[in-house]
């Protein structure tokens, strides 16, 4: 009896081993019926180091939920390697992103908690399962910000659905959300470039914002007298930049947000010397060059026929 | 050469035909320039003709409505669908089972039937057989931590100030969700203060970071906080990192190194060498904020070794790590590392992302940090660490 005693001291005196990030969807636990749709937020904690890029991927059951949407709206992530993909025959949720500088947790009188990764909107497509568990897969990472690209030790935790027949919600939380959003993304500058090795050495345009409401959806460039889906980077059209350059952020609510270019901001073109257009010009140089031997030859010798060889 | 073209073409046509030739070939020359893309790596064996907006799907176009139809605009249903600018793809319709919100859909399930939770307008069917309709009633208030529920008001009043500790008389660049947007001085104290009303409610990232009197950068200090609408939200203790420069890369075992930077002056510095729990080394900073400390490789094992330093306040308050700095002791040279700063401007930046992003996956040495054959997400997270804006 007092051996037993004697482990289970131990057991609560052995130091509990702390890992460096936890990813979590909030709330935790949720009970929603057919037709319901509502909101599953990832935050992120960091326990005692900094960190700065993050891979999640989420998996459902495709039989009882759907993933119908992703927000990014007030990310901690500035930047985004991938791109959120929801698959719904697979029924995951998978995106790569980073906090340029790195995140190292809350700050003393925030007056929130700071750490919402992305926001997933789901749907109850049936509701012949009780429950549903949204999950993190294996291969989500978070990586610590030490300059080294070092993978922090994780901790995931999962969300339970209860599900029930009849729908709880009595409005659609995420409509509701972006009906709300009167205020299109952040500023940006739209930044012309020429690197070598780059789309060849030709003129390219990089943007980046963020949408602090509903979040951002997609980016717009005007070329060829239309406006077309556009992804940073892309390599221009018209690159002679004469133009100008209109690229513009629309967020899930449609608000637009024109990024500001500013003329003779692009460097001198990196495009290589030789290429096609030198190419034509020699030519041109050689075509001239023959015919002009042609109108002389014929002032020169005006009547006397030309004999074969 | 001239005979032949006199062979062929006799008497007065010769001069016209040269002036036509040499027109078709600058018209040729025009059109490939204007298109932009036509490189002489480029050019494959089997070219394939494709003109968007001609009305038929040529080889290569996924659809064509017709001249000045490819707007790519809402379509209401799979049958409405309005082909996109460039032929490639649809615009967004409904039925595309992809939620488009901006477009009044409530739902997108990918079809257009009547059946299931989604009608065939992208309209959610009432599932309760009570029925719904009419004007939305008050609801349960959404739970999502960020929003501030109600009206949207003015912009004017929101601000954040931001305040901490750099180095003396040096300027502090500042990053806002990873763009650089302005740069304050820190004055003889090291104290800098830096605010701006031009910010929108909600998550914002701020980076800080600063050269010092040598051109050595610090590590870029970053603050992730909620900034408040309609108030002056204010952080405080920003602490920028001591700079550090090491004498010598590379020494032989035995031989001292100095380690030397700037940070606050009159402040406290520890450098602590590797990942060991030993005793760091301290050094004090002058009024200048410089600082130097010795180092003696005797006792250190042959091999690579970093150091990171931080300062303390007087009162007790300290910084975080800055950068750390590598070296070798021993013979033999030591392999530097592949930097961040892609276009080698140096800054590290979105243009430098942009460049990493196109070599996502491969094994582009160019954005493989760490050198271990991949770019992926280590590399991203090395990228992030070193971000200048």
């Amino acid at each position: 009896m007092n051996r037993a005693y004697a482990i289970v001291v131990m057991l609560f005196l052995m130091p509990s081993f702390a890992s460096a990030a936890r990813l979590y969807i909030e709330p935790a636990t949720m009970t929603y019926g057919y037709g319901d749709t509502f909101v599953a937020t990832i935050r992120l904690d960091n326990q005692d180091e900094c960190v700065n890029a993050v891979h999640v991927a989420l998996s459902y059951p495709t039989d009882t939920l759907r993933a119908v949407d992703f927000s990014r709206g007030n990310s901690i992530l500035s930047l985004w390697i991938e791109e959120p993909r929801l698959d719904t025959d697979l029924g995951t949720v998978v995106f790569s992103g980073g906090i340029p500088g790195g995140y190292c947790g809350r700050i003393q009188g925030d007056a929130s908690l700071s750490n919402m990764i992305g926001k997933v909107v789901f749907s109850v497509v049936d509701a012949q399962k009780e429950e549903a568990k949204i999950t993190f897969s294996n291969a989500s990472r978070v990586y610590l910000n030490d300059g080294l690209g070092t993978s922090a030790s994780l901790e995931t935790f999962d969300a339970d659905v209860r599900i029930l027949p009849e729908p709880v919600n009595t409005e659609n939380p995420w409509l509701e959300e972006v009906g709300k959003d009167e205020i299109p993304p952040d500023e940006f500058p739209i930044i012309v470039e020429s690197t070598d090795d780059v789309f060849g050495g030709k003129y390219y345009v990089v943007f980046s914002t963020v949408d602090k409401q509903s979040g951002l959806d997609h980016f717009e460039i005007f070329e060829r007298g239309v406006w077309k889906k556009v992804q940073s980077p892309h390599e221009l059209w018209d690159q002679s930049l004469r133009g100008g350059i209109q690229v513009k952020a629309i967020d899930k609510a449609g608000n637009e947000r024109l990024g500001t270019y500013v003329e003779g901001s692009a460097p001198p073109r990196k495009a290589p010397a030789y290429g096609f257009l030198s190419l034509i010009g020699l030519v041109i140089v050689l075509l001239l060059v023959v015919g002009l031997k042609l109108i002389l030859d014929r002032h020169r010798a005006p009547t006397e026929p030309v004999l074969p060889s | 050469m001239s005979r032949v073209f006199n062979r062929i073409v006799a008497g007065w046509w010769q001069i016209p035909l040269l002036v036509l030739l040499m027109a078709l070939v600058v018209a040729l020359a025009l059109f490939y320039v204007r298109t932009g893309s036509v490189d002489a790596a480029d050019v494959q064996t089997s070219l394939i003709i494709s003109i968007c907006g001609d009305g038929l799907a040529n080889a290569g176009e996924l659809c064509d409505a017709g001249p000045g139809a490819n707007t790519g605009a809402y379509g209401s249903s799979t049958a409405e669908r309005v082909c996109a600018p460039g032929c490639m793809s649809f615009g967004p319709y409904c039925g595309d089972g992809v939620l488009q919100v901006r477009f009044s859909e409530e739902c997108d399930d990918g079809e257009n039937t009547e059946a299931g939770i989604c009608d065939a307008q992208c309209v959610a069917n009432d599932p309760s057989p009570a029925g719904g309709g009419g004007s939305p009633t008050v609801g349960s208030t959404p739970t999502i931590s960020g929003a501030t529920p109600g009206s949207i008001l003015s912009q004017t009043e929101t601000k954040v100030v931001l305040r901490g500790k750099a180095y003396p008389n040096r300027d502090v660049n500042v990053v806002k969700d990873g763009q650089a947007i302005g740069v304050v001085r820190a004055d003889a104290n090291a104290d800098f203060v830096f605010s701006s009303t031009e910010i929108t409610a909600g998550t914002a990232t701020f980076g800080f970071w600063a050269e010092d009197t040598n051109g050595t950068d610090s590590i870029t200090t970053a603050v992730v906080f909620e900034v408040v609408q309609s108030a002056v939200t204010t952080v405080a203790n920003i602490f920028i990192p001591p700079s550090m420069n090491v004498s010598e890369r590379q020494v032989a075992p035995g031989g001292l190194l100095t380690l030397s930077g700037m940070a606050v002056p009159a402040s406290k510095i520890s450098a602590q060498l590797d990942s060991s729990s030993e005793s760091p080394l301290v050094a004090d900073a002058d009024a200048t904020g410089k600082w130097a400390l010795q180092l003696d490789t005797a006792s250190i094992s042959e091999g690579f070794h970093s150091a990171k330093s931080l300062f303390e306040l007087q009162n007790g308050s300290k910084s975080g790590y800055g950068r750390s700095v590598s070296f070798y002791v021993g013979e033999g040279t030591p392999v530097g590392g592949v930097s961040p700063d892609i276009n080698q401007d140096g800054k590290v930046n979105l243009v430098d992302f942009s460049i990493f992003l196109l070599s996502w996956g491969t094994d582009d040495i160019r954005s493989d940090f760490n050198q271990d054959g991949a770019v992926n997400l280590a590399d991203f997270s090395i990228m992030l660490f070193s971000w200048t804006g």
